[in-house]
């Protein structure tokens, strides 16, 4: 955000150092950070980064059979597999985001969750090669404690280095990646375990089978290191390190989130409840109220991911261009709603709604998750994300198991009108946003120029207040032309410093940094979302 | 056991009674009385009355018959329990009249696990026919009887009303419903994989030359049938007209008490065929005793249905097996959404709707009269002096809430993002 406003504004700011510096390989599109193929070098690792997480989630559900057989389970202890990667996320990955956030840093926090899948993965096969299955309940566990906040560190990586450019492309990508993750799964994992079972049986054919598949681990793990690297290099050059300090997020700062992000946690809930356990549901409901044949009937039930893969990148990029994320979000909640409706109120052939379904939740990934980004500032990403991630990992874990009841005992009418009223449930709480932004600054509903200038004239009021702070010395006279002109909250914060008698002025001037944390303490920490690498620059 | 749960669904304002026990219908002799185990039902309707004759005596029947309105039953009791002609009339002659009888359960040796059983297969190894009459029927009502069969036979009786969900409604969506329940079953001892199936006759007033159709159909609700989406209708010709009389169901059965999806299994007709010979397989039964002799002139037709699915186990894995068919006269009703669907439906829509206009009016009203004004307003200026105020009221971030205040003041508000701007202080 920091770096992009210094590409974006140059005739704002003087000319800082680095653009001298850029020597030798960084002078080379691929080694220069501002350069946008070193950008989508760092995409492409991003989305790989999920891969491995993906794909060996769904390793269970690709040979549930041969898992039942080997390992002599029971479906309700093949179902302990699932659920010991979920239930704990609830609560898990927003510690993971706030760790991420507070103590090791975006870097660090990465490669730990990308170790730990890796670990999660080898203890879930060591479960199998010993025929010890709570083993590989644990392995599931410590591969969920990885895999949950490495989709958090993922959206983090993202708004890092694309908020203000391919932001919605960059989240529609990782989506289809994740997609292309769980259904290349479900085609490889059954050919593999044939080919492995030719040389192993039984409990070490599946150990055997789960080993190779930590490949795809370890080269998430790899990705996450390569990425550290290249992230470590441009914070370096783009100086974006400074940015990054000073402002700590603190786990109290959650009450002060603002209540569009709460308002996006709830659609994240609301919508995903009506695409994820209908789509655990699906194949019945095609084969039975369609007379679909079992494999046509998981076809169109894959239709959503399908589409999902192709259609996430180009609809993201889509909103990049336009912008207008509330609105998008809007009209994927509505079009939703219609393939529900269509689904249980009409025998219409069910491709037409599911391929519909694929691509109004791909519009939804790709407006709603970098809609948090702009809602809250960067040092809170990590732990927004986490937040809005374990809600969601609650809502799916209950709304699955109320799902099949309803089904069970009611119907897959009543479970259509379940699922559409949550569905109105997040229509009514995009609405809200819509109002609530509109009665604020606008922002979520911007186009990306609209938002340029936004942003460009924030900072330049700040810059220009800055000017003349610095030029006014002591802030304890106010003159009744300050009053009279707008202030910033820095501007303010001075105004209020100097009232209870601390010495601003020399405060700045001795260390920028100092009497940044200082201000942020005595200001009741205040949601400071000052831009602090200008401000040091100046210094 | 086998059990057979009647029930009536009729709409209040028909005002119908139950007869529940035959005397009302002038039986004296309690030897008869006792013998013959008759419900009869009458549903007066504003344009007609349906007659209701329910018949376990020997084979379970069930006779419907729309008279014009104001009519009566009476039953010549020693004639009846004779099985003689005639012992049943009306004191004005139906405009339509048809009737059913539960002829049998088949058994049937499904070795290949097809779940279809081959009607025309008589081979004793394959088929064994459990015959209504040998079971012995006990009505709650009236005294145990010895129980003669391995089977032990019990009826339960359940007449119900309920609330006109539309109040437009005739006589003719009076349903009557028939809840089959086989429940421990003894299977025959040389089947290894016995499935069962229902016979059911049927004869009403229509040409003998006439069929009876079955049509399947698809209905969007499976509320009362959980990822059941398929209704089954068998309709008497005349049902075209809505003056016939039907049989439906849903092509499910269940294999537990407990009628949801997981016990839930398929159901397969076999068509309608002719029946020949009338007087074996209708004597002694309800039907007879109305139509007698005239039944050569009359449609008279068999249906079955089996119960199971390929690869279900058989009906020994449960030893249950519940279906239900409804019987009515008129047109087969259609199905309509249940009040709860309606409901979410329209609060789920309604309310969306409902804000976006309200907040559509509010937005438009205050910016109108943001124009009015050309200066910022008092409100405006209260907002922009007091941060803590800008940020409950804005949810913006502080800086961006300075720099809207002072785009406010500057007035330019209404083209603040076309216009690329540097403010001066």
């Amino acid at each position: 955000m920091d770096g992009e406003f210094q590409n974006d504004s140059d005739h704002l700011m003087p000319p800082s150092e680095e653009d001298v510096e850029l020597t030798g390989c960084a002078a080379k599109p691929c080694c220069n950070p501002t350069h946008w193929l070193y950008r989508f070098m760092a995409l492409l690792f991003m989305s790989l980064l999920g891969f491995g997480s993906y794909f060996c989630y769904d390793i269970p559900g690709a040979l549930q059979d041969n898992f039942i057989s080997d390992m002599e389970l029971t479906t309700s202890e093949f179902v302990y597999l699932y659920s010991w990667y979920s239930w704990p996320n609830v609560v898990l990955c927003f510690f993971g985001g706030f760790l991420i956030d507070r103590v090791f840093g975006i870097r660090l926090g990465t490669i730990i969750c990308a170790t730990l899948l890796v670990v999660g993965q080898i203890i879930f096969a060591l479960g199998g090669v010993f025929d010890t299955f709570w083993l590989m309940v644990l392995g599931r566990f410590v591969f969920g404690i990885g895999g949950e906040s490495l989709a958090v560190a993922q959206n983090y990586y993202a708004v890092l280095w694309f908020k203000g450019k391919e932001l919605n492309m960059v989240f529609g990508l990782q989506l289809s990646f994740a997609r292309v993750g769980s259904t290349v799964n479900f085609n490889v994992m059954e050919p593999l375990y044939q080919w492995v079972s030719k040389y192993y049986s039984g409990n070490m054919c599946i150990g055997v089978v789960l080993i190779i598949a930590s490949t795809t681990c370890f080269m998430s793990l790899f990705c996450a290191l390569f990425l550290a690297y290249m992230d470590k290099r441009a914070e370096r050059i783009l100086k974006r390190k400074i940015a990054q300090e000073g402002q700590v997020v603190r786990l109290t700062d959650i009450k002060d989130f603002p209540a569009i992000f709460w308002l996006i946690s709830i659609i994240c809930v609301a919508y995903y409840m009506a695409v994820f356990p209908f789509i655990a549901l699906g194949k019945v409901f095609f084969e039975r109220k369609f007379d679909f044949t079992p494999d046509n009937a998981n076809t169109v039930n894959s239709m959503v991911y399908i589409i999902s893969a192709v259609a996430s990148p180009l609809l993201g990029l889509l909103v990049d261009k336009v912008g207008k994320n509330v609105f998008w979000v809007c009209i994927s909640i509505l079009a939703s709603i219609g393939c529900h409706a269509l689904l249980a109120f009409t025998f219409i052939n069910p491709y037409v709604p599911m391929c519909l379904l694929g691509i109004a939740y791909s519009m939804l990934a790709s407006a709603l998750w970098p809609m948090v980004a702009l809602v809250i500032p960067e040092y809170q990403l990590g732990t927004a994300y986490g937040i809005a991630q374990a809600v969601q990992n609650l809502g799916l874990a209950v709304i699955t198991l109320v799902a099949g009841k309803i089904v069970d005992s009611g119907g897959y009418l009543l479970l259509e009108v379940f699922f559409l009223g949550w569905l109105c449930l997040a229509l009514i709480t995009s609405v809200v946003i819509w109002i609530l932004d509109t009665n604020s600054s606008g922002l979520l509903n911007m186009t990306p120029r609209q938002r340029e200038v936004f942003e460009r004239n924030r900072l330049a009021v700040e810059a220009l207040e800055r000017e003349k702070l610095l030029a006014s010395g002591s802030m304890s006279d106010i003159t009744p032309h300050d009053l009279l002109q707008p202030h910033s909250d820095f501007h303010i914060r001075n105004r209020y410093l100097s009232r209870i008698g601390a010495p601003c002025s020399e405060l700045i001037i001795d260390n920028g940094k100092q009497i940044r944390k200082s201000l942020f303490h005595e200001v009741h920490s205040r949601k400071g979302t000052q831009n602090s690498l200008s401000l040091s620059e100046q210094l | 056991m086998v059990l057979l749960v009647v029930y009536n669904q009729a709409y209040d304002d028909c005002g119908w009674e139950i007869g529940e026990d035959v005397e009302e219908s002038g039986c004296e002799d309690p030897k008869i009385c006792n013998y013959c185990k008759v419900v009869y039902v009458k549903a007066e309707g504003p344009s007609d009355t349906l007659h209701y004759l329910w018949d376990f005596t020997k084979k379970p029947s069930i006779l419907v018959a729309a008279t014009p309105v104001k009519s009566n039953l009476s039953i010549s009791w020693d004639q009846f329990k004779g099985g003689n002609n005639k012992s049943i009339t009306f004191s004005e002659d139906p405009v339509y009249s048809f009737g059913i009888v539960l002829d049998k359960i088949w058994e049937y040796n499904d070795v290949n696990d097809t779940a279809l059983m081959d009607w025309t297969n008589t081979n004793s190894s394959y088929l064994r026919a459990l015959h209504m009459e040998n079971f012995n029927w006990t009505l709650p009502p009236f005294m145990n009887e010895s129980v003669a069969n391995v089977e032990s036979i019990d009826l339960k009786v359940v007449a119900s009303s309920y609330i006109p969900r539309d109040s437009t409604a005739v006589s003719g969506s009076i349903t009557l419903g028939v809840d089959l329940v086989l429940d421990r079953l003894n299977t025959n001892s040389s089947f290894t994989n016995s499935r069962f199936a229902l016979e059911v006759l049927l004869a009403s007033n229509d040409a003998f030359n006439t069929t009876a159709t079955i049509v399947s159909r698809r209905s969007l609700d499976d509320e009362h049938s959980p990822g059941v989406f398929m209704l089954m209708d068998l309709r008497t010709p005349k049902a075209e007209s809505g003056k016939g009389g039907y049989l439906q169901w849903r092509p499910v059965a269940y294999v537990a008490k407990e009628r949801d999806l997981s016990n839930s299994t398929e159901t397969r007709s076999y068509g309608v065929k002719n029946v020949t010979d009338h007087t074996t397989h209708l004597n002694n039964t309800l039907l007879y005793a109305y139509y007698s002799s005239n039944l050569d002139n009359f449609l008279v037709q068999s249906t079955a249905v089996s119960f199971g699915l390929k690869e279900d186990g058989f009906y020994k894995k449960t030893n249950y097996t519940s279906w239900t068919f409804m019987m009515g006269y008129g047109t087969p009703p259609d199905e309509d959404f249940s009040l709860l669907v309606i409901f979410v439906i329209s609060i789920g829509l309604g309310l969306p709707a409902l804000l976006t206009v309200i907040s559509g009016i509010v937005m438009a009203v205050r910016r109108i009269s943001q124009k009015k004004d050309d200066l910022y307003t008092d409100y405006e200026e209260e907002k922009c002096h007091s941060l803590s105020g800008l940020l409950s009221a804005l949810h913006m971030k502080n800086v961006e809430a300075q720099y809207f205040c002072a785009l406010m003041k500057k007035d330019y508000l209404s083209h603040m993002w076309d216009v690329e701007m540097r403010v001066e202080f």
